[in-house]
């Protein structure tokens, strides 16, 4: 006879399937979580580089460019070297005060050795605030170290270390706490707050501008600039809102150097 | 049918590596509506494996957006309320 029931065995099997899929994998996880992450990340390095080099091929090619885009670019180019060579000049004026600044206090340059790295995620895409760098096998990277542009700003720590690619934890993700130092007040905990932005409570009473540079506690490094304050009359603190002076998706190449 | 469903998940797959978080939760929320997509698990496990540290996010060591993958396949009553 006949049965007009729907016929729902496809969709438990679908289900069983399903469920042992997810149970292989958390098992995988669980265990081998170090492993997996490591092989996700050395894929992923190779797709996002070669994905960089196609935009980058692209782009330098003639393809998608016409006369009007080119005289553009030109100007604006020629625009960048004229502002380029201002800071220069500005640059070599600021270095000789500081340089004999230094010698008038006795004051030891401060310099920062590390492992270069490049940047092969965008940090945009992360939705936990994480980037992937890719350094040469081999190199002695740890977990804890701190990540810098530059020699001198600190935007993150090194929080996995595989084979040759390694995770970094921004100072500014959603909820990272980071021990820092502003003008007059010592070891205060900042908490990043996404979109490479952080924030401090401190007490009302001490005086914090805008503008001025908090650095990672105990080091010479710079995490950002004070770019706001907002304070309430009932609350015994005030708001320090910290940003970056640049924006952290234009990173392309970062320093990992032990934390002191 | 088969056909839209491949196209989703490849495009929510290549939107981990490639486009804001944004994207791979628009596109997995599409798959969940119209289709039961257990594949959108696999989307946040791939996230996580790729982005997420030990310390997990908010200092809570749990993949945060494979559990998202999972609490999106409750979207089947609601599929099954619109008749899709």
């Amino acid at each position: 006879m006949r049965s007009y029931l729907p016929n729902r065995k496809p969709e438990r099997t679908q289900a069983l399937v399903a469920i042992l899929a997810i149970g292989v994998l958390s098992f995988t996880v669980f265990f081998w979580g170090d492993l997996a992450r490591g092989a996700a990340r050395t894929g992923a390095t190779v797709l996002w580089s070669s994905y960089a080099s196609a935009v980058q091929a692209v782009g330098n090619s003639k393809l998608l460019t016409n006369e009007a885009s080119l005289i553009a670019d030109n100007a604006r180019l020629q625009e960048e070297v004229k502002n380029a060579q201002w800071s220069i000049v500005v640059n070599d004026v600021l270095k000789t005060e500081n340089a004999a600044l230094r010698e008038l206090l006795r004051m030891q340059t401060a310099t920062s050795s590390g492992i270069g790295a490049r940047v092969v995620s965008n940090p945009a895409h992360s939705p936990y605030g994480t980037i992937v760098v890719a350094f040469a096998p081999g190199s002695e990277v740890h977990s804890d170290d701190v990540v810098l542009v530059g020699e001198r700003i600190a935007i993150g720590s090194v929080v996995e270390v595989h084979e040759s690619t390694a995770l970094v934890q921004l100072f500014t993700a959603p909820g990272v706490k980071t021990t820092v130092d502003i003008p007059g007040a010592a070891n205060l905990e900042m908490v990043g707050r996404g979109s490479n932005n952080a924030e401090i409570l401190v007490p009302r009473a001490l005086a914090a501008n805008i503008g001025q540079t908090v650095l990672l506690a105990d080091t010479y490094a710079t995490v950002g600039t004070i770019a706001a304050i907002t304070e309430d009359s009932a609350e015994p603190t005030k708001k320090v809102l910290i940003g970056l002076p640049f924006a952290i998706q234009s990173i392309n190449v970062v320093l990992l150097t032990p934390r002191l | 049918m088969t056909r839209i469903r491949v196209v989703l998940t490849i495009g929510a797959c290549a939107s981990v590596f490639l486009a804001p978080p944004w994207l791979p939760l628009i596109l997995s929320g599409i798959l969940t509506l119209r289709y039961r997509a257990w594949e959108v698990i696999g989307v946040g496990l791939l996230i996580d494996l790729l982005y997420l540290g030990p310390a997990g996010f908010y200092g809570v060591p749990l993949p945060a957006t494979m559990l998202l993958g999972l609490a999106l396949i409750g979207f089947e009553p609601f599929r099954r309320q619109l008749s899709l």
